[in-house]
């Protein structure tokens, strides 16, 4: 129940601030059995600084 | 064991010791080895007209998917593309476009080319030759806009896989190589010949540049050399200078210089003479029997071409080039 010095607050007034532990733990679960039906997304892998073999060259011995 | 190595690519054969960088800024000594460093890293990737490489006897009217990375064997001081042909790759902002994905781009865009330009191809020759390779098997073709300052061996391994090249013919004295360019005239004159020999079309671009290479004299050197060794059907593309880069100074080269120098090629034997970087009916093709108009240009937009079947459509003589 809210006090009545807080339902006088318009946002209070629906205890939007009284999550309780366990109702954040129900969305939490919730929240995380259905992220499994998601699909996967790869993240992007940067593309590696690649130095090619130049050609036409000669070692100097 | 020794970790120097020497770049044979171009005329320049740079020596390098362990982790020095080559004159044209695109090759790097690692620890004994020659590596590229512009390889799948492009600087300038554009769709354009091929009219603007310049090509005008080379599939009129299509378009030229065209990539240049960072760096250039020479350092002409009239560089119209300086910004990054005399910038190294580190200083630019590259795209990540390997050989095949150049070529899926190119098709996207429903290119007939893939054109290897702005800056001097030769620098990123490893990344130009397996693109090409690609390309041709994907019935793609190969141009290139060139300086022609590179070795034979590497010129004629290209050559299989080179459809077209544009070479600049910057003067016709060593003296203007030596001190406009920082390089040197026989080379390039080699790689025309090479060209020419290994069936590549060619054509030649030639800045006309006031007081430094506008001389009707050797203009006519140049154009007689070039009936004598690469033959009248060789297309030659006088071009405007506009002041740029190190030659701030200089005027932008007279219509009448232009109009001049066409008129010497004529001259002296040359069918197909044109006038680049301004709007004048020399940017048009004649025939060089019945002299009527076989393509017409605007600017590089090709408003009419009565060229049909690589032949004149009034009087059917067979025009040089490849069309279809």
């Amino acid at each position: 129940m809210v006090s009545a010095a807080f339902a006088a607050h318009p946002f209070q007034e629906y205890g939007v601030n009284k999550m309780k532990r366990r109702d954040f733990l129900r969305i939490f679960l919730l929240g995380g059995f259905f992220s499994l039906f998601g699909k996967k997304v790869k993240a992007e892998k940067k593309p590696e600084n690649k130095v090619k073999e130049a050609m036409f060259w000669r070692r100097l011995d | 064991m020794s970790k120097t190595v020497q770049c044979e690519l171009c005329p320049n054969e740079c020596v390098l010791e362990n982790h020095q960088v080559s004159r044209c800024r695109a090759r790097m000594n690692k620890d004994g080895v020659l590596y590229s460093l512009v390889y799948g890293k492009p600087c300038a990737v554009h769709v354009d007209p091929i009219e603007k490489k310049p090509f005008f006897h080379f599939l009129p009217g299509t378009t030229a998917f065209s990539i240049a990375t960072a760096g250039c064997v020479l350092s002409c001081k009239f560089c119209q593309n300086w910004q990054i042909s005399q910038a190294k790759p580190e200083d630019t902002d590259t795209y990540d476009l390997p050989p095949d994905k150049v070529v899926s781009q190119a098709k996207i865009y429903k290119c007939r080319s893939v054109t290897y330009t702005y800056t001097e191809p030769t620098v990123f020759y490893e990344y130009m030759y397996d693109t090409a390779i690609i390309a041709k098997k994907n019935g793609i073709k190969n141009t290139m806009h060139s300086c022609g300052y590179i070795n034979e061996k590497p010129l004629r391994k290209l050559a299989k896989y080179m459809d077209a090249a544009d070479i600049d013919l910057k003067g016709f004295t060593e003296d203007f190589y030596a001190r406009i360019c920082s390089g040197s005239l026989k080379p390039v004159l080699n790689s025309l010949v090479v060209l020419k020999k290994e069936g590549v079309w060619l054509e030649i671009t030639n800045l006309v540049i006031p007081t430094l290479n506008d001389d009707t004299k050797k203009i006519r050197e140049m154009c007689t050399w070039i009936l004598k060794n690469l033959g009248s059907d060789v297309p030659i593309h006088f071009s405007r200078f506009f002041p740029h880069y190190k030659l701030n100074n200089l005027p932008p080269t007279p219509i009448e210089t232009l109009t001049e120098a066409r008129k010497t090629a004529m001259d002296a034997g040359l069918k197909f003479v044109y006038i680049g970087n301004i709007r004048h009916k020399g940017e048009s093709t004649f025939c060089p029997r019945c002299k009527k108009i076989l393509i017409e240009r605007i600017g590089y937009f090709v408003k009419q071409n009565n060229i049909s079947n690589g032949k004149c459509r009034f009087c059917s003589t067979s025009i040089p080039g490849v069309w279809s």
